[in-house]
């Protein structure tokens, strides 16, 4: 059932031209990340871990909550328009399974998001020249997976935010606010508790020191909790709303 | 007959206000099922309760004798639907559409194909819905409905928008749907023309109630003919009739009754004439399908 | 003068300047607690000119944003409820229409700013500066910010009329906070590319680093800068309208 809503939504994202901004906006924050290690060489001196902290300050702080908050509304407005949801709730498939598609296509969407993120990162990093001096940091791998499944948990909400809300333009607002919020949460010490605030530790955006065994665990977990209260919540919108 | 859909004292309440208000509602296989009513009178908030669209406050809904709520998915998987207006991805394809919805059914290709041959947009199926004509996203909205040729299908207003020569098209096909794919429609319009040739069964809604429900020939039958009778004197004629225990009202210079049969009939002239009071008319009028549901729904619930 | 009045009936309901609101209160919190924590760390800077720095950087931020979002909104529901066949069947000028958007939007944002710099005044007050306010300072604030405002909501506007698409003009808005955010990273030359930038650049107020401690310095931006903003305005809006106007419905 899952499969048949996922061609679904496949088909659905045909001729959008999403990709177009989920492609610009990485590249632009990779650029800006990389012209500012660039310019600051003298300070950063730190290697691949300068560079990281310069292009995924931009990318897991900012763009990739909006990014996230970009599709959600967009696979949602799809629905919202032309009273599709009339017709995909009056399909036989069960509602959570509406819901989970969209997850799981925001989710795979994101995921090769990552993916490029991580190319464009390793591009920077030869441009700079810094396969010449240092060893490619292994931490890497698990900061493009950690920041994935944290953004899972973004995903969810927003997901839930965006079909509840008509407007494409509001759940992306409440986003950036989100943003600051999940940055005021970690400066707190509360960053396990917000799904924003989450990704900036998944990512090790603002500290590039490994977690401990604890800190996983709790990451895993809170992942793990926010994602199902987030589907909770979405599905029990989908399942209420005399749409 | 089996019963393909039945409601028991089915309601929707908003706030303090019914829109749907224990409707009974009685669908038997194989039937074209006019559901009438003017605009806001609860069409398509019933429709959707039929659906899931909508959760239902109080009442129940069965569809091909089970229980809606607890056989959602089955009894989905068996429906085809067109709820308000035409639902569609305008970035997409008319094809591409359809294949949105053949992936959620999974049926096969040709399923696809001859669907929107039966509404006649093979031509069109390439272009995008976003430059179709609303005609052609009704058309495109009754393909999808009857992708995988369900058992039964709903369709709500499904003649909007449609030139005279699409309406006489669509009205064909609905006609053809039981007898050549064996399903039932039930079909919904605020036009009583429209469903009055196409309908086997109608049922009249309007404030939320079910007025009536019953075949066509029970609708016409429902109405008594009225016998007019024009005579040298109608107040005295009247007086003549009030003691044979008729109540004639009078109307444009005639006694108006009803319930008469052909003896009744025979029986007040004799006995004006006896009376010594010519008759100059006896004439029978049947109320027209038209007034018969203006007088149901009242005269201001607009056709 | 009927379509701007139309234009403010839409977006009744629609609750804008309360979301501006929320967002400017939000850039507000945090730009109030950045300035006093290091106004506490560095009793030197207790000053005006360190509030209004902090905040004309974070308008940077938050109203590119803001405006991506409020300009959208004004300009979805057209292409949601297809509104447009029925405003020209109405013999309203498209050129109307958008003038009237672009009205809205400004006179909302415009709002927010001024109700903005009351709220600095207040803080600043409330906090106990010893300076008397700086009116003329705060008036160039709300003037230079007002003034890069109105280009980036010409810009916005010409957008999300132009492409149905949402995620276009709000990625460009994200993209353009952005740059606001970090105009002061970039060299002069390259930061007057972008209108963004002209939130800092506007500033009347700027600041060096000297041995580690910054140092306010109040300028002059002289009448160059505010008339090429006023000429790009002016050009985004005129080939939005354009535009716009020549597509078909």
């Amino acid at each position: 059932m899952l499969l048949r809503c996922l061609g679904a939504e496949w088909v659905k994202l045909r001729r959008s031209r999403i990709w177009l901004v989920l492609l610009v906006l990485p590249v632009f924050s990779a650029l800006i990340g990389f012209a500012n290690y660039w310019m600051n060489q003298a300070i950063l001196q730190n290697g691949w871990y300068s560079l990281w902290t310069q292009v995924s300050l931009f990318y897991g702080e900012f763009f990739l909550p909006i990014l996230i908050a970009i599709c959600c509304s967009f696979v949602c407005r799809l629905e919202h328009v032309n009273r599709n949801w009339n017709v995909i709730l009056a399909a036989p498939v069960s509602t959570p399974t509406i819901f989970f598609a969209k997850v799981v296509v925001v989710g795979v969407l994101l995921f090769a998001v990552q993916l490029f993120f991580l190319v464009l990162y390793i591009c920077a990093g030869f441009i700079a020249g810094l396969h010449a001096h240092f060893s490619f940091p292994p931490e890497v791998f698990g900061w493009i997976m950690r920041g994935w499944l944290a953004s899972l948990t973004i995903i969810a909400f927003q997901l839930w935010l965006s079909t509840r809300i008509q407007s494409f333009a509001v759940p992306v607002g409440i986003s950036v606010c989100a943003v600051f919020v999940g940055l005021g949460l970690y400066v707190s010490g509360l960053g396990m508790f917000f799904p924003l605030s989450i990704l900036t530790i998944g990512m090790g955006v603002l500290s590039q020191e490994s977690l401990s065994l604890g800190e996983l665990g709790t990451f895993a977990v809170m992942c793990v909790l926010f994602v199902t209260t987030g589907c909770a919540l979405g599905i029990r919108h989908l399942t209420r709303a005399g749409l | 007959m089996n019963t393909v859909i039945r409601t028991e004292n089915l309601s929707k309440r908003y706030g303090v206000v019914y829109s749907v208000q224990r409707v009974n509602l009685a669908v038997g296989e194989g039937e074209v099922y006019g559901f009438l009513g003017p605009n806001g009178a609860g069409k398509s908030t019933t429709l959707k309760m039929l659906l899931g669209l909508v959760k239902p406050s109080e009442g129940s809904v069965s569809v091909f004798g089970k229980d809606f709520s607890r056989n959602r998915l089955e009894i989905l998987s068996q429906t085809g639907s067109l709820i308000e207006a035409p639902s569609y991805y305008g970035h997409l394809t008319g094809l591409e559409n359809m294949r949105v919805m053949q992936r959620l059914r999974d049926v096969p290709d040709k399923h696809v194909e001859k669907a929107l041959q039966i509404v006649r947009l093979e031509k069109q199926k390439n272009k995008k819905v976003d430059q179709y004509s609303l005609g052609m996203k009704q058309r495109l909205g009754i393909a999808m409905a009857l992708l995988h040729f369900p058992k039964l299908v709903i369709l709500d207003e499904p003649t909007n928008g449609l030139d005279p020569a699409g309406i006489g098209e669509i009205r064909e096909l609905i006609q053809s749907l039981p007898h050549e794919y064996g399903m039932t429609v039930l079909l919904s319009s605020h036009l009583l023309s429209e469903i009055e040739q196409v309908a086997t069964s109608i049922g009249i809604i309007h404030g939320g109630k079910l007025l009536f429900q019953g075949s066509m020939e029970q609708l016409q039958r429902n109405s008594q003919p009225h016998v007019w009778m024009k005579t040298q004197d109608n107040e005295k004629a009247r007086r003549v009739l009030q003691e044979m225990e008729l109540s004639p009202s009078l109307q444009d210079g005639f006694l108006v009754m009803e319930g008469m049969g052909d003896r009744e009939v025979a029986q007040t002239n004799r006995a004006l004439i006896m009376a010594g009071i010519d008759v100059y008319r006896i004439e029978e009028h049947k109320k027209s399908l038209e007034s018969i549901f203006l007088s149901l729904t009242g005269k201001e619930g607009s056709l | 003068m009927r379509t701007l009045w139309l234009e403010l009936y839409k977006i009744r309901h629609k609750r804008l300047f309360l979301m501006l609101t929320i967002l400017l209160s939000i850039e507000l919190a945090w730009g109030f607690m950045a300035v006093s924590t290091s106004m506490a760390k560095n009793p030197d800077a207790t000053t005006w000119s360190a509030i209004l720095v902090t905040i004309t950087a974070m308008n940077g931020l938050f109203l590119p944003t803001g405006s991506a979002v409020i300009v959208s909104r004004i300009c979805d529901m057209e292409h949601k409820g297809r509104t447009w066949k029925l405003l020209l069947a109405a013999s309203v000028s498209r050129k109307a229409v958008y003038a009237a958007k672009f009205v809205s939007a400004a006179v909302l944002i415009g709002g927010a700013v001024i109700l903005q710099g009351l709220v600095i005044v207040a803080f600043g007050i409330g906090y106990g500066l010893a300076e008397p306010v700086p009116i003329g300072l705060l008036l160039r604030f709300v003037a230079g910010t007002t003034l890069t405002n109105l280009v980036v909501i010409a810009l916005q506007q010409w957008i999300s009329l132009a492409i149905k698409n949402q995620a276009f003009s709000l990625c460009l808005g994200m993209i353009g906070g952005f740059i606001g955010m970090t105009a002061s990273l970039f060299p002069p030359q390259v930061g007057r590319l972008f209108i963004w930038s002209y939130y800092v650049d506007f500033s009347p107020v700027t600041y060096q680093y000297v041995n580690e401690t910054m140092l306010f310095t109040t300028r002059e931006i002289g009448v160059h800068l505010p008339i090429i903003v006023v000429l790009m305005g002016i050009s985004f809006y005129l080939v939005g309208s354009i535009h716009v106007s020549r597509q078909d419905v």
